[in-house]
């Protein structure tokens, strides 16, 4: 065969290959190919999970690179996802893959280690990685970093760490493991002290907790710094300072000799004449090295703020300054003048507001005896106030003067107020709305036709407007206001509205849940497919989600799909569903008749309580509760449920087994109820309670004489159903300042089930909360029990006691048994008590006393009732406020106890009285 | 097979010689086809503040210029791409603008672009990448917010004293005119010019170190040598 042939042939069909695979390569589309089928693959699985409705591209349409980036985008957006890739196979119908890798979180954080290193405090200080944060192998390097770093700090340098991590199976959660396999540690040889060190080594060293010997921590040290600077502070030397000079370690024999600089500066003596004045007020002026000027100004005005709070209204400050070698001698020389009592406020030239709105609007209360309105310090502010006020309302020339009249030990304030002129609205132009009425749009914004002009009230009208389309389901609507002085006081207003989209919500995914069913979650939420996105629906299922109290984390997030349609994606992190908790206490088992309690027999008391919460993932709740003492023992199993028969009505079904002991009589009781809550209003500080009750109660230990009902049935069944009302608006459940409380209870007991039951009983409760002045406050309660019919003694009302009338000790209000005098309880029940509480110590701001007067009784029945009647108790007392209520230590006096009693009580409780 | 083994000689041995080279040629194919089963046609490629830049956004900007040019930029290596493609996330973060542009100066930037690239070439980049004219908007905004935000936010700081103007006269004019053999024209009769081009230089000096503070302070997440292999992988 011919060579030459040969290679030709060779060389054709080699060419011809290369050719083909370059020519294939080389992508000719004639046409856009058709997506004809989409996958999503996470962690190598097949997954949909509403993935489909999250992106743009759709199968059967042409394929568009565009629409492939913009969908990674939204998958990315839901936070789901740390990486995202798209696969493409075929080539005219074509199958797009998402590949699609899992953003993990941090399901706990071990730290294990050969030596004694503190886990708890690195665990506390890694901010990296979180138990429940988001895991990445970033984050995971900066916690390496960071956990080296600490360890370092608590004295373990060069540490060896080797980090893993493990993912659960089947979540998106991951445990990081963090192994501290070796460090090096430092003994401290010697410390020494350079510079003025003023105290003796000695000296020095008994305040750092560092000490020669023991292990170098870099922490302590700095910890030993800031020690030492108060040691030089509390001498005076407030911008002493002192740092580590020098650290020899000697790698050797793993020792670090320390070198501590000690530069005192000058010592600040703050001197202050002429009247008493905390210290406390100006040495923090000169703790850091200020510009001395503007130290001296800023004590004298702190000064006669302070002079005039206690109403020597013409303090008078002059501040100086003495150096002396290394003193320095600051000086305030007070002449305090006269101490005034101040009159009621008088306003002078007013025309747009009278003296009552001013003094509303300026919120300065009445002038009352011995606790007054205004102190001194607020009197002199009030210009500056008045004309904040003024120029809110357009005025913005008003000048305000205060004088005085004074005579003897008493002025009379008068403010002069020169209003000046009022600038005005004079029109309001509304351009680009469509969607909405002009009518509509006005009632949005706060500036209005006629009314006063106040320019950063217009500024924030636009904002107000952009919300208003927000909550109406428009996005990217932008609101810009134009403002045209007509004349001197006349300005005109034009809003300009570039409406955005109204969108529509396409799908609603839900991403997270593993226990909780998505019904559970859709109940919550007040927008659906096809809704406009209101914002305010939006975020108030937000609010709603998170009140079922099951979820750690809640996110609602809007994915745009177009200009007019949108993604919802509900992403929560389910919480702990168990709870365990156990409380311990003493108590005594009589009330107390002094401080000294080791007089009488101490017993502990506790509560245990398991809650398992989002039972099979209906967000309902079952818990178990025990309580024990000496006077009362009890379980109680509650199951808690949003829903009751498909209805938003919070439901709770509670069982109990109870005992306890009472002043006259002991009972053991069973029980069952049924109560459903009902909110009448959006901030549900009011609600309706609606409870069907049936309890079988047994009277034993009864110290006083039967009554016929009691006699004839026992044990004593009653089934009732009661409504009861509450309107709460006070600031604070716990510790209310202002605000009211009102709640009423009509309870119907009836024969049902073979029950024995009945009668009728109102409860109706007011409490009130006034706000004086200066931390002083008045409350008031008043309490009205009434009842009818075949009442037994467990179902009466007692009174008495430190939660009613703190004349008389528990129960003891009200008649009694003539024979055993033991109280018997009444069918009628009336209390009010009355509270001053004021602060004692101005650094103790939790500290207050209390003045009190309670009035009240108890009658046998309805027809007993008399004012007459009435006892009158009244006391004081010391609070402390805690987190939880008030600590009550209360001494109450019965202004009505028969002479041959003992008419002074302790009491000491905690919570408020009411 | 057997017919070359039948061959003698040196025609035997070029046969085998071409025979291995087909061989080779046809287990590349498969190892490689010129069609592969599937490719990746898009991921990301950076997150810049949770902001994603895919590599589709790369591939479109690189193919139709859209990135900010300068006299030589035209070869730019796809990291620098992306490098301006961040700087752009991130200016557009920091300024919080969306962009709110006349449609006309974006659709004027459109033309511009067609002209540049020529109908024919520009349609078919079109169809290459399964584009519509309409999708290159978003990107020409982009660009077109970057650099007014970097104006706005320089040009009229920037100070130019006459003594940097004599140096660039002295240190780049002059240097310049004589390498291309022409005769440098007096610094009087160039001084606006030569201002003009301080000023430039200086904004996008004082703009670079702007950027690169940005860029510390962000987080900035590239997957680099994943990008690359796709690049080449998805031509």
């Amino acid at each position: 065969m011919n060579i030459k042939k040969i290679s030709v042939c060779f060389l054709i069909s080699f060419f011809l290959l290369v050719l083909g695979k370059g020519v294939a390569a080389f992508d000719f589309p004639q046409k856009r190919p058709i997506v004809s089928r989409i996958t999503f693959k996470s962690e190598g699985e097949l997954t949909t999970q509403g993935m489909k409705e999250l992106i743009t591209v759709k199968e059967g349409n042409p394929f568009s690179l565009q629409e492939v980036t913009k969908s990674i985008k939204q998958i990315y957006q839901t936070g789901l996802f740390s990486d995202i890739q798209v696969l493409k196979k075929g080539r005219e119908e074509i199958e797009l893959i998402f590949l699609l890798t899992k953003k993990f979180s941090v399901r706990k954080i071990s730290i294990s280690d050969s030596g004694k290193i503190p886990r708890k405090k690195i665990k506390k200080g890694l901010f990296s990685l979180r138990r429940g944060s988001a895991f990445s192998e970033y984050k995971l390097k900066e916690a390496e970093k960071q956990v080296k770093q600490l360890l370092r700090e608590e004295g373990y340098f060069s540490p060896e760490i080797e980090m893993s991590t493990e993912k659960k199976p089947g979540t998106s959660l991951v445990d990081v493991f963090l192994k501290v396999e070796s460090f090096q540690k430092y003994m401290i040889q010697r410390i020494n002290f350079s510079g003025n060190v003023i105290l003796s080594e000695k000296r020095l060293k008994e305040e750092m907790k560092s000490e020669e010997g023991e292990r170098y921590v870099p922490s302590r040290l700095e910890e030993d710094l800031q020690r030492l600077k108060q040691v030089f502070s509390s001498m005076d030397y407030f911008w002493a300072e002192i740092e580590v000079e020098k650290k020899d370690f000697d790698q050797k024999e793993n020792k670090v000799s320390l070198l501590i600089k000690i530069i005192p500066h000058e010592k600040i003596k703050i001197v202050v004449r002429g009247a008493q004045v905390p210290l406390d007020l100006l040495k923090p002026l000169w703790e850091e090295r200020i510009f001395k000027e503007w130290g001296l100004e800023k004590g004298e005005a702190k000064i006669i703020h302070h002079m005039r709070k206690k109403n020597y209204l013409f303090a008078q400050v002059s501040a100086s300054i003495q150096r002396e070698d290394h003193h320095i001698r600051v000086i305030y020389d007070i002449q305090p003048g006269q101490k005034y009592k101040i009159g009621e406020l008088r306003f002078e030239e007013l025309n747009y507001f009278t003296p009552v709105q001013l003094k509303r609007e300026l919120e300065i209360a009445r002038n009352i005896p011995l606790i007054g309105g205004v102190d001194g310090a607020r009197l002199f502010e009030l210009p500056q106030e008045i004309e904040s006020l003024y120029k809110s309302h357009g005025f913005t020339q008003t000048r305000v003067s205060l004088n005085f009249n004074r005579f003897q030990n008493k002025v009379n304030p008068i403010l002069y107020v020169k209003e000046g002129s009022q600038k005005r609205i004079e029109s309001i132009e509304i351009q680009g709305a469509s969607a909405f009425s002009r009518e509509r749009i006005l009632e949005q914004i706060q500036s209005t036709q006629e009314g006063p002009f106040y320019k950063p009230r217009v500024k924030k009208d636009p904002e107000r407007l952009e919300n208003f389309y927000l909550q109406q389901g428009f996005r990217e609507t932008e609101v810009k206001v134009k403002i045209n002085r007509r004349e001197e006081n006349l300005y005109s207003l034009l809003f300009q509205i570039e409406e955005g989209n109204k969108v529509e919500i396409e799908n609603v995914i839900i991403n997270g849940n593993v226990i909780t069913r998505d019904k559970t979650i859709l109940k919550e939420l007040l927008v659906r497919e096809g809704d406009y996105a209101r914002y305010d629906l939006i975020r108030k299922s937000e609010r709603r989600l998170e009140r079922l109290g099951i979820f750690s984390e809640i996110k609602i997030e809007e994915i745009p799909l177009s200009p007019e349609k949108e993604n919802l994606l509900i992403r929560v992190r389910e919480g702990e569903r168990n709870y365990a908790s156990l409380g311990l206490g003493l108590e005594t088992k009589e009330e107390p008749r002094s401080l000294d309690i080791s007089q009488n027999v101490i017993r502990l008391r506790g509560t245990a309580e398991l809650v398992r919460s989002n039972i099979l993932g209906t967000a309902a709740q079952l818990s178990l509760v025990g309580q024990f003492s000496l006077k009362e023992k009890r379980g109680v199993v509650s199951w808690e449920q949003p829903y009751f028969l498909g209805l938003p009505l919070e439901t709770f079904v509670n069982a109990w087994l109870e005992r306890e002991a009472r002043k006259s009589f002991s009972f053991d009781r069973r029980g069952v109820t049924l109560t459903t809550i009902k909110s009448l209003s959006k901030s549900d500080d009011m609600v309706f309670l609606t409870t069907l009750r049936w309890a079988q109660t047994t009277l034993f230990d009864l110290q006083i004489e039967e009554s016929e009902v009691d006699r004839q049935h026992s044990p004593f069944s009653s089934s009732s159903i009661s409504g009861s009302f509450i309107w709460d608006k006070r600031d604070d459940a716990y510790n209310p300042e202002k605000g009211y409380f009102f709640s009423s209870v009509l309870e119907w007991a009836y024969p049902l089930f073979q029950a024995e039951s009945n009668f009728l009983k109102s409860f109706t409760k007011y409490q009130q909360y006034f706000p004086i002045f200066s931390d002083v406050r008045f409350s008031l309660t008043s309490r009205l029990g009434l009842g009818r019919g075949k009442i037994p003694i467990h179902e009466r009302f007692f009174g008495g006691g430190s939660n009613s009338f703190r004349g008389v000790e528990f129960d003891e209000l009200g008649p009694k048994d003539p024979q055993s005098s033991k109280p018997v309880g009444g069918k009628a029940l009336f209390l009010v008590n009355m509270e001053l509480t004021f602060p004692l110590y101005l650094s103790l701001e939790n500290l207050h006393g209390v003045v009190f007067y309670d009035k009240g009784n108890v009658f046998a029945q309805r027809k007993d009732f008399s004012l007459a009647s009435l006892q009158d108790a009244v006391g004081a007392g010391l609070r402390y406020q805690t987190p939880l209520g008030p600590v009550r230590l209360e001494l109450g006096w019965n202004l009505d106890a028969p002479s041959q009693e003992k008419n002074m009580l302790m009491f000491i409780t905690i919570g408020n009285v009411f | 097979m057997k017919n070359l083994l039948r061959l003698k000689g040196k025609v035997r041995l070029i046969s085998m010689v071409w025979t291995g080279i087909l061989l080779w040629g046809l287990i590349l194919w498969f190892e490689f086809p010129a069609y592969p089963l599937q490719k990746t046609v898009d991921r990301i490629v950076a997150v810049v503040d949770n902001q994603v830049i895919t590599l589709a956004d790369l591939k479109i900007v690189k193919e139709f210029h859209l990135y900010q040019t300068k006299p030589g930029d035209e070869t730019l290596k796809e990291t620098k791409i992306l490098i301006r493609l961040i700087n752009q996330e991130l200016v557009k973060q920091v300024a919080r603008e969306n962009g709110n542009l006349d449609e006309e100066k974006i659709q004027e930037n459109l033309e511009r672009l067609k002209d540049r690239l020529g109908e024919k070439v520009f349609q078919r980049k079109l169809l290459k990448w399964g584009l519509q004219p309409e999708n290159l908007k978003e990107y020409i905004r982009e660009k077109i917010v970057y650099k007014n935000i970097i104006e706005r936010k320089f040009k009229d700081t920037v100070v130019i004293t006459l003594q940097d103007i004599k140096d660039y006269y002295r240190e780049e004019y002059l240097p310049s005119q004589q390498k291309k053999g022409k005769e440098p024209s007096p610094l009087t009769e160039v001084l606006e010019e030569i201002e003009l081009r301080v000023k430039k230089k200086k904004v996008e000096q004082q703009a670079e170190d702007w950027l690169r503070n940005l860029r510390k302070e962000a987080k900035i997440h590239i997957k680099m040598d994943e990008y690359k292999n796709i690049w080449n992988e998805s031509e």
